[in-house]
């Protein structure tokens, strides 16, 4: 395991916790990841598993009265995220590092020209003079499909989808080393959704950017991604590339994601969702937080720590009834 | 079994409200001060040390004094007890004024909510008419062409607070016209009438509560105001603005004939505003879960 | 753009034309003989057989209802104070400076100290400074304002000596009228703005603006600010209202002789076309606000003013 600060990206025990009223929620529980440059890695989980949560811990936005960073270091590029002073951390967050959010219905200001956001994040990364940045916010739109001449519209005179292109522009204008991606196409038609990953897809591949992208849907992750971690109640209970992930789940968990997915045979009676829901992240249950949906639960597991095994190279599953597999 | 259920549901929801209310600290100091305030004016007779109009010739103008808790004024009365017995007025005008305004703006804004079209523009139209008018200068028009008493000036305090209540109630309407538990009540043939006030009264009154409690304190502030330059209730009722009316010659040497009947005056708009808050709070949709 | 104001003065012509309407029929109906007022105590039946003629009261209601609004819109002429005799308008001109001086200084302090108050406290959501600003907003705006500016008089005038209690002049003696004017209406801009920025702080575009690298000074600055404003320029329209119609009660407090004392000199001695006068202005004065409002709405949201805006535009997508 290289030393954190020679690796591209690496999350190691990342720990975040949201209080609200009186009790407290451990929304991100010692997770820990990395990531090399060019890589594309997939967050997969449900809603509510604590993905945003480590999206936003990564760009030091969490929305600070409930959320709290409480544990763990992020380091990036060679430099500590975690506790990082703010004047820095404000040239990395829209400069080296972007995101882009789930309802592009929302994430523009309704009364900024979409132009003038788009310079916004110029000016405030590059030297560019006024001019410099106008036509730079020109040339982004033309790269995402939207006409230069509608630089001076404002969002509501757009679609879903042409709003999630600005907000892509937007993020990609600065040319950032990594592109935290969440949800980019839930919102939005099947048909735009095609366009827009295929958008992501090519400029990444121009800029050689990498990319997390957090997802609930599998067929996204197989389109895109180099790399999945799967998120389970604020842990990440199976890591692999694509091919282990998709060809050989391990953790129950997966399995049953990949289980419930309709199948295209047609001879299907019923869908097969995985039993009951999300524990209470007010009190999750002692030993692993999935044993009391797991179908092949056992005392160990409900007891006992769960530990984080490679079960085969660079697999990764946190699981009891995993045994070394080769 | 409709029925049923949304009775339950409401227990529910009063005693929940209640127990926000109760929480916050604001408004549980506003529920406490008022009830001190109220219980204090209807216990008047009993409670007050003096008569409301026993004059004590001799004992003119007395600054507080443990005798005379307030002091007294220019006939000798008791300032404690006149303020007691005030309050019973200046209450009552808030209370009858806003909840008569209220009534009148729900019944104006269901009709134009639920009527729509043609009904509706007029209706706004007139409200929009009415409401060019500043309240204050409403009510000093209206209560200088009723004279004074106390359902007049009622009358007058409450002519300012409907088309308030009105537009809100019609805003929510507009809001839940839409929603299907009307169409549905619609199908099994419910009178329109029957409809607006069983079906949909209940879900859109929230808002209008706080409102109407709001418009409590700025009532009364209102009469305090209007019995002050002359309109409303006179002296020698006594109303608290109808007292500061009464000391107004005197403020250079007998401050405290002014303080403490604004003071009063004060804190009881501020108790109402502390619950009304506190209310607003409570009802809130998005804090309920 | 320019039909959208059109509408508006229509609209706002129509609401004058109601107010004065109306307030001729409330006056014509109200009990009370004003042939008599005038007349004096002293007058005989036939006196005021006499005086009523000269006023012209004894004419049918449609009649004098048409020939007020004659009189008052096409020719501009108010009548004639029935107490003084002197033409009202005269009299309005004169006083109208002196209401609309503490009237706009109470407006503006109204926003620059409301505003200030309620981003303050907004920025400190949930800390005591939060709590401290909505304390003392909670406090203005219970305390009666001709309560605060007697006792200001007592504290100022009286004991102090520092201001003057009654009438005009130089600037000292528009300070008090000024701020007792305004204080329910800070208290009511601050905690409105607090809300409504309170509201923006959790939109999307807010993070979005963070993830971009922007300094917190300028999210509240240019992104929060300007979401925020929309609810609190309508609550500037009802304020200024507020203030016109509060006006009568301060200038009878500080003797200031502006429009307001004017019109409650004149409901006690029953003089009526000042009355209608007085009203007239206060409702086209309210009216103008209101469109001003509109108007500054309309320029300020995009979305707004592509509703009005010419249809070049909407063919362009």
């Amino acid at each position: 395991m290289s030393k954190q600060n020679e690796q591209f990206l690496s999350v190691s025990e990342l720990e975040v916790i949201y209080t609200s009223r009186k009790r407290t929620i451990q929304a991100v529980n010692r997770v820990s990841f990395s990531m090399e440059q060019g890589e594309t890695l997939a967050l997969v989980g449900e809603t509510g598993a604590g993905k945003t949560t480590i999206a936003k811990a990564i760009l030091g936005i969490l929305p600070n009265p409930p959320a709290r960073l409480v544990g763990g270091e992020i380091w990036f590029d060679g430099e500590q995220l975690t506790g990082m002073p703010e004047a820095q951390m404000l040239d990395i967050r829209g400069g080296k590092i972007a995101m882009i959010f789930q309802d592009p219905m929302t994430a523009l200001n309704p009364l900024m020209t979409i132009g003038e956001q788009i310079v916004e994040g110029l000016l405030l990364h590059n030297d560019y003079s006024r001019q410099e940045a106008e036509v730079r916010a020109k040339e982004m739109l033309e790269t995402v499909g939207i006409p230069a001449e509608r630089f001076m519209e404002y969002p509501f005179e757009f679609s879903g989808g042409m709003k999630q292109r600005v907000v892509i522009a937007m993020a990609l204008a600065c040319n950032p080393l990594l592109l935290l991606a969440d949800e980019p196409t839930t919102a939005l038609d099947v048909t735009i959704q095609a366009q827009v990953l295929d958008l992501i897809k090519e400029l990444k591949q121009k800029n050689n950017t990498s990319m997390i992208l957090i997802t609930h849907d599998l067929g996204v992750v197989a389109e895109t991604s180099d790399n999945v971690a799967v998120v389970y109640a604020g842990k990440i209970i199976e890591y692999g590339t694509k091919e282990m992930i998709f060809l050989h789940p391990s953790h129950p968990y997966t399995r049953g994601l990949f289980n419930s997915l309709p199948g295209t045979k047609g001879n299907e009676k019923r869908l097969k969702p995985i039993a009951g829901s999300l524990p209470d992240p007010t009190c999750l249950p002692a030993g692993c937080t999935f044993a009391p949906r797991c179908p092949l639960a056992s005392e160990e597991c409900r007891t006992g720590d769960t530990p984080y095994r490679e079960i085969s190279p660079g697999h990764y599953c946190r699981c009891c009834l995993q045994k070394q597999e080769e | 079994m409709m029925m049923q259920k949304r009775d339950l549901q409401k227990t529910s929801l009063l005693t929940e409200t209640f127990q926000r209310i109760w929480d916050n600290a604001g408004a549980r100091a506003g529920v406490i001060l008022l009830a001190v305030i109220v219980l204090a004016c209807l216990g008047a007779p009993a409670i007050a040390p003096y008569g409301l109009n026993d004059m004590d010739i001799q004992n003119m103008f007395r600054g507080p004094s443990l005798k005379h808790i307030c002091g007294t004024d220019a006939m000798g009365r008791d300032l404690f007890s006149r303020l007691l017995y005030g309050g019973r007025y200046s209450l009552a005008l808030g209370f009858c004024a806003a909840v008569f305004g209220a009534s009148v703006g729900i019944v104006i804004g269901c009709v134009a909510g639920y009527c729509g079209g043609r009904i509706e523009t007029i209706i706004m139209r007139f409200l929009d008419i009415w409401s060019s008018l500043p309240s204050m200068l409403l009510c000093i028009l209206i209560s200088a062409t009723l004279g004074a008493g106390f359902f007049n000036t009622v009358l007058a305090l409450a002519v300012g607070n409907v088309p308030n209540g009105a537009r809100l109630i019609r805003g929510q309407i507009l809001s839940e016209v839409s929603k299907e538990y009307l169409e549905a009540a619609e199908s099994i043939n419910c009178s329109k009438l029957s409809i607006m006030f069983r079906h949909l009264l209940p879900n859109v009154i929230s808002p209008l509560i706080v409102d109407a409690t709001m418009g409590i304190g700025m009532t009364i502030t209102m009469a305090a105001a209007l019995s002050y330059i002359g309109l409303g209730v006179q002296p020698p009722t006594p109303e608290w603005g109808a007292m500061l009316a009464d000391a107004r010659t005197h403020i250079l040497n007998y401050p405290y004939l002014i303080m403490f009947p604004g003071l009063v005056i004060a804190l009881t708009v501020l108790a109402i505003n502390l619950i009304g808050d506190g209310l607003r709070d409570a009802m809130d949709p998005k804090l309920r879960k | 753009m320019g039909k959208y104001i059109c509408k508006r003065l229509l609209w706002m012509i129509v609401i004058v034309l109601g107010t004065a309407f109306i307030i001729f029929t409330i006056l014509y109906f109200t009990p009370g003989d004003p042939a008599r007022v005038i007349a004096g105590g002293n007058a005989t039946a036939a006196d005021v057989e006499n005086m009523r003629h000269i006023m012209g009261l004894d004419r049918s209601y449609w009649v004098q209802l048409r020939d007020f609004l004659y009189h008052s819109f096409l020719k501009l002429d108010l009548g004639n104070s029935w107490v003084y005799n002197k033409p009202v308008m005269a009299e309005l001109l004169i006083r109208l400076p002196r209401t609309f001086i503490i009237g706009l200084s109470a407006m503006a302090l109204n926003l620059t100290a409301g505003l200030l108050m309620g981003i303050f406290a907004a920025t400190h959501e949930g800390r005591w400074q939060d709590s401290l600003t909505m304390a003392i907003a909670m406090v203005f705006v219970s305390c009666p304002d001709f309560w605060v500016a007697l006792m200001m008089i007592l504290l100022f005038s009286a004991k102090l000596g520092w201001l003057p209690a009654y009438g005009i002049g130089g600037p000292q003696y528009y300070i008090m009228p000024i701020i007792c004017s305004a204080l329910g209406g800070i208290a009511v801009n601050a905690r409105q703005t607090r809300a409504s920025m309170l509201g923006v702080f959790r939109e999307d575009y807010i993070t979005t603006a963070r993830a971009k690298g922007q300094r917190e000074r300028y999210v509240v600055t240019k992104h929060m600010f300007p979401n925020a404003l929309m609810p609190i320029i309508t609550s500037i329209g009802s304020g200024f209202a507020r203030i016109v119609a509060g006006s009568a009660v301060i200038e009878s407090v500080f003797s200031v002789p502006g429009i307001g004392l004017y019109l409650l000199t004149a409901i006690n001695s029953r003089d009526y076309p000042v009355v209608r006068a007085c009203v007239l202005f206060f409702a086209i004065f309210t009216a103008v606000v209101m469109l001003l409002v509109d108007l500054v709405y309309a320029f300020v949201d995009p979305r707004i003013k592509a509703k009005y805006s010419s249809v070049r535009r909407r063919t362009k997508k």
